[in-house]
C-alpha cells in the first residue's frame, strides 16, 4: 500500500509539474523557494528570474481592427540587497497619431517567509506611476513592496498595441540568471515576418503551423532553462551585441481577397524602399540649394581627392551635427542646410549629392551605428544611420562622415565604425561596406634627453598621432586652451614644460603633431651606490589593462593599432654603466601582435625603440589568457632599468 | 490707452529694441577682459520676483549668454520647473550670431517637456521645460526670457551673480518688489571683493554686480559657496504649496514644520505597535531600545523616492512605509521616529545639507537642507540616525553628513545642533602583514586592514560584494598600481558596534622584485602607495583645502628569500608639515628579516594659498618615498 501511494505521488507531481511548465501559474511561490539563499548556479547572483514567460499574439475587432497583445510573466527571485533593484519594472509604451499602446491588468505580489509562514503583499494600484517621457513615449512603472533579501516577487500584466506590424526585440538574456525563460509568439498566417537571432548562446526556436477556424497560426516557442547572466567586461563596444535576443521584422502581409503587401525581405527590397522614402532618396537628388556654394568651390580643374578633401570641408564647416542618428532625414536638407543643423542623414545625404554634382561618383551608406547593435540579417529597423561614399578612377573607395568635425576622409568616428553598412547605387542596387577600419591608428613618440651630473633632465618629446589616434586626439584637445593642455599633461607625466607646440590640429586630413620641451627631477633613482634610471621615463606602460582571470567576449579595439617610442638618452658624465635592459621580442598567436624592445648604447648615449602592435581590432576571448600573459611579460619589460655606477676617479 | 495707442506704442517701440539689441549683442561689444578665460559671458541676468502676496509670486527675467567655446553652452540655462503650484506663463527664446544678427526663434511650444527625475526617483510630478539648441558656430548669443507664477512664497531664489568658474557676467541685476509690505530678510554673503552695488529702496530690493571677469577653477580649493557672492532671501510669512507659515526664528520655524507638515504623520497600526514593543521588551535602556529599532528598519526597507505635490517636504504616513517598505529620507526618517515613539524614545526629525558639507545657516533662517535625519537627545549625548542605510552602523553618519550644522526639530520649537565631526587619527587605517619574498622577485603575504572612521565608510561596503567583485576591488581599485596580483583568500570582520571594518587577506603578487645583477631590488611600500600628485599651479589664488583627515599606518615584516641577505637599509624618513607628517623607516630585526613602518597622516582645514606649493612638495616626497626600492644582495 505505501509503495503504492509514492509512486502515486510521483506520477501525480511529474504530472503537476510538467503542466506548471506548459503555463505560468501566478501565486504559485512555495517555500522551498523562498528559503533558497543562493542562486544554485551562480553565487554571485544578487537575483534571478525564476521565470520569464512572454506570450504575444493577435486579436481582430471589427471596430479597432488587429490588436498585438503581450502577455507578461515575471517571477523574481531576490538573494541581496543588490537585487532590489531589479524588483522594479519599466514598461515603455508608445503613441502616434492618436494610437496609443496601453496596459492592462497589472497584477503583481511580493511574497515572504515570516516566522516559518509565507506571506503575501500586493502591489496597490495607487503605486503604479505614469510618466510622460516625450510626445511618443509614456513610462509606465512600479517598484515593488516590502521587499527583503530571500523575496519572491512576482507581476503579470498585458500590453495591447494598435502598431499590430512592429513586435518589439525580444531579450532572452539579462544582467541575472533566468531559470526558466518561455517566449511564444503565434502569428495568423497573414501577417508573414523574419526572424532574426542573435547572442552569444545558442537559442532554440520551434516552429509548428496551429490550425485555426479559418486559418491558420505560426506558433514560435522559444524554451530555455538556466540562462547565465550577462556580464560587463572593459573593451566591449557594446553589451547587447552579445545579449541572446530574438527579432521579429515584418516582410509582407497577405490577406484573403487582397494583393499581398511586400515589406523588407533582402537587403535590395530593404535598401529600396528606404530609397524611395521622401526623407531620403528625394532629399539625396535635391541640388539647387548649394548650387551656388559649389560653384564658389571652383572644383573643375581639381583632381578626384582634391574634390572630395573641399566638399567634406566644406561640409563639416557648415553642417552642426545635432547628436542625432537617423537613417532619414530630420529637418530636410534644405532647412538643414539653411539653418546649419543637421541629423546624421541630413549632412551626410547633403555630402553625398555635392560629391555627386561635382562630377565624382558618390553614394550613401546606411548602417547602424556600435550603441544601436549590428545589422547582421537584413532589416530594415536594424538601421539608424547614413555616412557618404566616394569610389575613385582607381576603384578604391574613400568613405566619408560629415558629422564629426575633425573626422577625416577614411577615418570614420568609432560610433560608426561598426560591422557593414549598405551602400546604396542611384539605380537602387546594393552592396556590402566593411565600415570597420583596417586602417592602423597610430602613436609615435620620439623623444630625446639629456641628464647631466646633477641628475636634472632636459629634452623634447615629439608626439605625433594617426587616423582614430589623431580623431580622439582631436575631440579632446581641440576644444580646450593651451593652458589647460600644458597643466594636465604636466600633472599625467610629472615635468615642468616650457614649450609647447601644436601642428595640423585643425588640419584634419593630416596627422597631428605635439612638440613639448620639459625639464624634470625626478628621473634617476639611487639605491646604495648605484643610479637606476628607467629608459622609457614617462612613456612606460606601468599598469595591465588585463588583470582579471578570464573573459567571456572579444576584446574590441574599434582599429588596429601601433604605438612607437623612438627614444635618445643622453647619460651623465662621471657614471658608467653597469647594465640595461635586454633586447626583447614577443607576439601574439596567429600574428594578433606583437611587442619589440630594441636597446642599443655607445658611450654615454643611448638609443631605444619599442613597437607595441595589435594588428587586428578584434581579439577573441580564446586569446585572453595569450594577452594576459603577453601584458605580464611587456610590462615587466617596461619596468627595467638602466643601471649606473660612479666612475673610479683614479689617483694622480 | 485704448488698444490702438497701445500697438502704435509697441509697434514703435520693438523695432528700436530690436536694432539696439543686435548691435549691442556683437561679441566686438564685450570688454576684453570679461572674455580672458572665460567659456561663456552672462551679459545679462536679470530677475524680478514680484511678491504678491503671501502665496502669489511673479518672478519674471531676461538671460542673455554669449557662448565662446562648447565649454560654455551649459550656461544658456534657458530651462524652467514647473508643477502643479508653478506655472511658466511665458518663455522664448532668440539666438544670436557673433555679429549680433538673429539666427534662430524659439516659442514656448519649442521648448522641451521632461520629468524632472533624479536618480533613485521611482516617479515626482515636478517638470521640467528646456531648451535645446545645437550650436551652429561659436561665439553666439542666447536671450531668454521668462515669466512664472507660482503659489509657493517658501522659495525664493537666492542671488548668484557669480555662477561659477571660467564665466564672467557682464550685468546681474536682482529686483524683489513687494508691494504688501511683507517682512523679507536678506543676508549678504561674500560680498567683499565683488563688484555690486545696493540699489535697494522702501519696497524693492535691488542688487546689482558689473563686470566681473571669469575666475579660475583650482583643484584642492575650498568650496565655491565660501568663495563666491550670494544673496539670501527669507519671508517670515510664506505659503509653501498651500500651507502657511509665519516665522521669525529657527525656533518657531521648527515648531511650524512640526505642527504643519510632520506631526500629523506618525501613526502605526495596532500591530506594528505590538510587534515593535515585543522586539523590545526584554530592555528599558532606551539607546539599546533604538539600536532594536534601527536594526528593524534597515532590515524593513530601502529608498526610493516618490514625489507628489506637497511630498517634497512633507512625509509619507508611516503607515504607508510600513505597508510598502520603502520610502524617501523624510518617509523613512518619520518611520522610524513613530517606531521610537511607539517604544517611548524621544526623537526629532532633522533637516541637514547631505553629501558636501554645508551647514543649515544658523543666523539666517529660510528653508535650507536637502535630506533628513533622525536626532535622539539621549540626555545632551546625541545620537544620530541615516534612516536610508540598510547597512550603516547604529549612530554612525559618514561623511554624508557629518560635522555641520543641522535643524532640529525638536518638541519645543527648531534648534541648530552641530553632527558629530570624524575628524584625521579618528579616520584610522592600520595595514599588518608579513610579506615572504622568493629568489624571483615574488612575494606571498598575509595582510590585515583595519579601517575606522570615515576610512570605514570609504570601506565597508566591499562586505556585501560578490567574490567576482572583490577580486576586482582589489585588481582594480585598492591596489591598482600592483600588476600580477592574486588575491588567494579573503575574508571581512564588520564589527558595527565598535565600528571598525577588518580585511584579512593572503595573497601573492609576481614579479614584484626585480633581478639586477647580484642584487633584487624591491618596492618597500607594498600595500599603501599614494598615486596622486596634486596639479600644479603657477599663480595659485584660491585657499587650499584638505577636506577629509586621516592616519595610516603600516607595519609589514619582511624575510627575504634564502641566499639573500641586507647589507643597508635606507635611512629614516621623517616629514612633519602645517597639513600633516610622514614617516617612513625601515627596522632590522636579523641578517634576513626586517619591518617596515609608515605612518601618514594628513589634517584637514583650510591653508592660505601660498602654502598650497609646500603641500604640493609634501605629497610629492612622500610619492617619492613610497616608491622606494632597496637592495638585497647574495650571500
Amino acid at each position: 500500500m505505501k509503495k503504492i501511494t509514492t509512486i502515486l505521488l510521483c506520477t501525480l507531481f511529474l504530472f503537476s509539474s510538467n503542466s506548471n511548465s506548459q503555463e505560468a501559474k501566478f501565486g504559485k511561490v512555495t517555500k522551498e523557494e523562498l528559503k533558497e539563499t543562493k542562486h544554485p548556479l551562480d553565487s554571485t547572483a544578487d537575483a534571478a528570474y525564476l521565470q520569464r514567460t512572454k506570450k504575444i499574439y493577435y486579436q481582430f475587432n471589427g471596430s479597432q481592427g488587429w490588436s498585438l497583445i503581450t502577455d507578461v510573466y515575471v517571477k523574481l527571485k531576490i538573494y541581496s540587497e543588490e537585487g532590489f533593484k531589479h524588483a522594479q519594472e519599466k514598461i515603455n509604451l508608445y503613441q502616434h497619431g492618436g494610437k496609443k499602446e496601453k496596459t492592462t491588468s497589472i497584477k503583481a505580489y511580493t511574497y515572504l517567509l515570516k516566522n516559518g509562514n509565507l506571506e503575501k503583499q500586493k502591489l496597490s494600484k495607487d503605486q503604479i506611476f505614469t510618466e510622460e517621457t516625450s510626445d511618443n513615449y509614456s513610462l509606465k512603472k512600479f517598484t515593488m513592496p516590502a521587499l527583503k533579501t530571500g523575496a519572491i516577487v512576482e507581476w503579470k500584466y498585458s500590453i495591447r498595441s494598435p502598431f499590430f506590424w512592429y513586435i518589439n526585440k525580444q531579450n532572452l538574456q539579462y544582467d541575472i540568471p533566468i531559470n526558466k525563460l518561455k517566449t511564444k509568439i503565434y502569428i495568423p498566417e497573414y501577417f508573414v515576418f523574419k526572424q532574426h537571432t542573435k547572442g552569444y548562446l545558442p537559442i532554440q526556436l520551434a516552429h509548428e503551423r496551429k490550425n485555426k477556424t479559418n486559418f491558420f497560426e505560426n506558433v514560435y516557442t522559444i524554451n530555455s532553462q538556466d540562462v547565465p547572466a550577462l556580464k560587463k567586461e572593459p573593451f566591449v563596444s557594446n553589451l547587447n551585441n552579445y545579449r541572446s535576443s530574438i527579432d521579429f521584422e515584418l516582410s509582407y502581409t497577405d490577406f484573403p481577397n487582397t494583393v499581398r503587401e511586400h515589406y523588407s525581405t533582402n537587403w535590395d527590397d530593404i535598401c529600396k524602399d528606404i530609397y524611395k522614402s521622401s526623407k531620403f532618396g528625394t532629399e539625396l537628388n535635391k541640388h539647387n540649394y548649394f548650387n551656388d556654394d559649389l560653384l564658389a568651390l571652383k572644383l573643375t580643374d581639381k583632381s578626384e581627392a582634391q574634390k572630395v578633401t573641399s566638399i567634406f570641408e566644406f561640409v563639416k564647416q557648415k553642417l552642426n551635427w545635432d547628436k542625432t542618428s537617423s537613417k532619414y532625414t530630420k529637418y530636410g536638407v534644405k532647412k538643414a542646410y539653411e539653418t546649419g543643423v543637421g541629423n546624421s542623414a541630413d549632412i551626410n545625404l547633403i555630402l553625398t549629392a555635392m560629391l555627386r554634382e561635382a562630377g565624382l561618383l558618390a553614394r550613401p551608406i546606411i548602417s547602424s551605428t556600435r550603441d544601436y547593435g549590428i545589422p547582421l540579417f537584413p532589416t530594415q529597423k536594424g538601421l539608424n544611420y547614413v555616412i557618404a561614399s566616394v569610389k575613385l578612377a582607381n576603384g578604391n573607395y574613400i568613405l566619408l562622415d560629415a558629422t564629426e568635425k575633425f573626422s577625416s576622409p577614411n577615418s570614420l568616428p568609432l560610433r560608426v565604425m561598426n560591422w557593414n553598412g549598405r551602400l546604396i547605387t542611384k539605380d537602387g542596387r546594393t552592396l556590402s561596406m566593411p565600415l570597420k577600419s583596417k586602417i592602423f591608428s597610430k602613436e609615435s613618440q620620439l623623444l630625446s634627453i639629456n641628464i647631466d651630473s646633477n641628475f636634472h633632465a632636459s629634452g623634447f618629446l615629439r608626439s605625433s598621432v594617426f587616423n582614430l589616434s589623431a580623431l580622439n586626439y582631436r575631440n579632446k584637445n581641440n576644444n580646450l586652451t593651451e593652458e589647460k593642455q600644458i597643466a594636465s599633461l604636466e600633472k599625467k607625466l610629472d615635468i615642468e614644460i616650457h614649450n609647447f607646440k601644436t601642428t595640423n590640429a585643425h588640419a584634419y586630413h593630416k596627422p597631428l603633431t605635439r612638440l613639448i620641451q620639459f625639464e624634470s627631477d625626478e628621473f634617476v633613482e639611487q639605491i646604495n651606490n648605484k643610479y637606476y634610471i628607467n629608459p622609457e621615463f614617462f612613456l612606460q606602460d606601468k599598469i595591465s589593462p588585463f588583470k582579471n582571470e578570464s573573459r567571456v567576449f572579444p576584446i574590441d579595439y574599434g582599429t588596429p593599432w601601433e604605438e612607437k617610442f623612438s627614444i635618445q638618452i643622453t647619460l651623465p658624465q662621471g657614471y658608467v654603466i653597469e647594465s640595461i635592459p635586454t633586447p626583447l621580442g614577443i607576439a601574439l598567436p596567429d600574428n594578433l601582435g606583437s611587442f619589440k624592445y630594441n636597446i642599443t648604447n655607445t658611450g654615454n648615449k643611448l638609443s631605444l625603440n619599442v613597437t607595441s602592435k595589435i594588428n587586428t581590432d578584434l581579439i577573441l576571448p580564446e586569446y585572453y589568457p595569450h594577452l594576459k600573459e603577453y601584458y605580464k611579460t611587456l610590462i615587466a619589460k617596461q619596468s627595467e632599468k638602466i643601471v649606473l655606477v660612479k666612475k673610479q676617479t683614479s689617483a694622480i | 490707452m485704448n488698444l490702438y495707442q497701445k500697438l502704435l506704442i509697441s509697434f514703435l517701440f520693438v523695432p528700436a529694441i530690436l536694432i539696439s539689441q543686435e548691435q549691442n549683442l556683437a561679441v566686438k561689444h564685450i570688454p576684453q577682459e570679461l572674455k580672458e578665460y572665460a567659456n561663456a559671458v552672462i551679459r545679462l541676468n536679470e530677475q524680478t520676483i514680484t511678491i504678491e502676496d503671501i502665496d502669489a509670486m511673479v518672478v519674471s527675467g531676461k538671460r542673455i549668454v554669449t557662448v565662446l567655446n562648447k565649454a560654455g553652452d551649459s550656461y544658456i540655462k534657458a530651462a524652467k520647473g514647473y508643477d502643479k503650484d508653478t506655472k511658466i506663463t511665458k518663455l522664448s527664446a532668440i539666438v544670436y550670431n557673433a555679429f549680433g544678427k538673429q539666427i534662430k526663434k524659439y516659442s514656448k511650444s519649442k521648448f522641451e517637456d521632461a520629468s524632472a527625475v533624479s536618480g533613485g526617483t521611482l516617479y515626482s510630478d515636478d517638470r521640467i521645460k528646456y531648451l535645446k539648441y545645437t550650436p551652429t558656430s561659436y561665439p553666439y548669443t542666447l536671450v531668454f526670457n521668462y515669466e512664472i507664477k507660482t503659489r509657493t512664497t517658501g522659495f525664493i531664489n537666492s542671488w548668484y551673480p557669480v555662477e561659477g568658474f571660467s564665466t564672467s557676467t557682464e550685468k546681474s541685476r536682482y529686483k524683489i518688489e513687494n508691494p504688501k509690505n511683507l517682512v523679507i530678510r536678506t543676508k549678504e554673503k561674500n560680498f567683499k571683493d565683488f563688484p555690486i552695488t545696493n540699489k535697494s529702496t522702501n519696497n524693492l530690493i535691488h542688487y546689482e554686480l558689473s563686470n566681473q571677469p571669469a575666475l579660475k577653477y583650482e583643484a584642492n580649493a575650498i568650496s565655491r559657496r565660501e568663495i563666491l557672492p550670494n544673496l539670501m532671501i527669507g519671508l517670515n510669512q510664506f505659503s509653501l504649496k498651500g500651507v502657511e507659515a509665519n516665522i521669525d526664528t529657527w525656533n518657531s520655524f521648527g515648531q511650524w514644520m512640526r505642527s504643519e507638515l510632520y506631526e500629523d504623520r506618525l501613526e502605526l497600526t495596532p500591530e506594528t505597535i505590538t510587534k515593535i514593543k515585543s522586539l523590545v521588551q526584554h530592555t528599558t535602556d532606551p539607546i539599546e531600545k533604538a539600536k532594536i529599532v534601527y536594526n528593524y528598519v534597515q532590515n524593513k526597507t530601502r529608498y526610493i523616492n516618490v514625489t507628489i505635490g506637497i511630498g517634497g517636504w512633507q512625509p509619507a504616513l508611516a503607515s504607508e512605509v510600513d505597508k510598502l517598505g520603502y520610502g524617501d529620507c523624510k518617509g523613512l526618517t518619520n518611520y522610524t521616529k513613530a517606531l521610537l515613539d511607539a517604544v517611548g524614545v524621544t526623537s526629532n526629525w532633522t533637516v541637514v545639507y547631505a553629501n558636501s558639507k554645508r551647514d543649515i545657516d544658523k543666523n539666517f533662517v529660510s528653508m535650507q537642507g536637502n535630506h533628513m535625519m533622525l536626532n535622539i537627545p539621549n540626555n545632551g549625548n546625541d545620537v544620530w540616525l541615516e534612516c536610508t542605510s540598510q547597512t550603516l552602523p547604529f549612530g554612525f553618519l559618514g561623511d554624508f553628513t557629518n560635522d555641520r550644522d543641522v535643524l532640529v526639530l525638536t518638541e519645543s520649537g527648531g534648534v541648530i545642533k552641530h553632527t558629530p565631526a570624524y575628524s584625521n587619527e579618528f579616520n584610522e587605517q592600520k595595514t599588518e602583514g608579513t610579506i615572504h619574498l622568493d629568489p624571483k622577485g615574488n612575494i606571498k603575504a598575509d595582510v590585515h586592514i583595519k579601517s575606522k572612521g570615515l576610512q570605514y565608510d570609504d570601506r565597508y561596503y566591499i562586505e556585501k560584494l560578490d567574490s567576482e567583485e572583490i577580486d576586482k576591488y582589489y585588481k582594480n581599485r585598492y591596489w591598482n598600481y600592483i600588476n600580477n596580483l592574486n588575491i588567494e583568500q579573503y575574508k571581512f570582520l564588520n564589527n558595527k558596534e565598535t565600528v571598525l571594518f577588518e580585511e584579512n587577506l593572503k595573497i601573492n603578487i609576481d614579479n614584484h622584485g626585480t633581478l639586477a645583477g647580484n642584487d633584487l631590488l624591491v618596492g618597500v611600500n607594498v600595500f599603501n602607495k599614494i598615486t596622486y600628485i596634486p596639479q600644479k599651479y603657477r599663480n595659485r589664488k584660491l585657499p587650499l583645502q584638505i577636506a577629509q583627515g586621516f592616519k595610516d599606518i603600516d607595519e609589514i615584516k619582511f624575510n627575504l628569500p634564502k641566499g639573500y641577505k641586507i647589507t643597508t637599509l635606507p635611512a629614516l624618513k621623517k616629514i612633519e608639515t602645517d597639513f600633516g607628517s610622514y614617516e617612513m623607516h625601515l627596522e632590522k630585526i636579523n641578517a634576513t628579516q626586517f619591518i617596515y613602518h609608515r605612518t601618514y597622516a594628513l589634517k584637514s582645514g583650510i591653508y592660505p594659498k601660498q602654502q598650497y606649493k609646500v603641500y604640493r612638495e609634501f605629497i610629492k616626497t612622500v610619492n617619492k618615498t613610497d616608491n622606494l626600492r632597496v637592495a638585497f644582495s647574495k650571500k
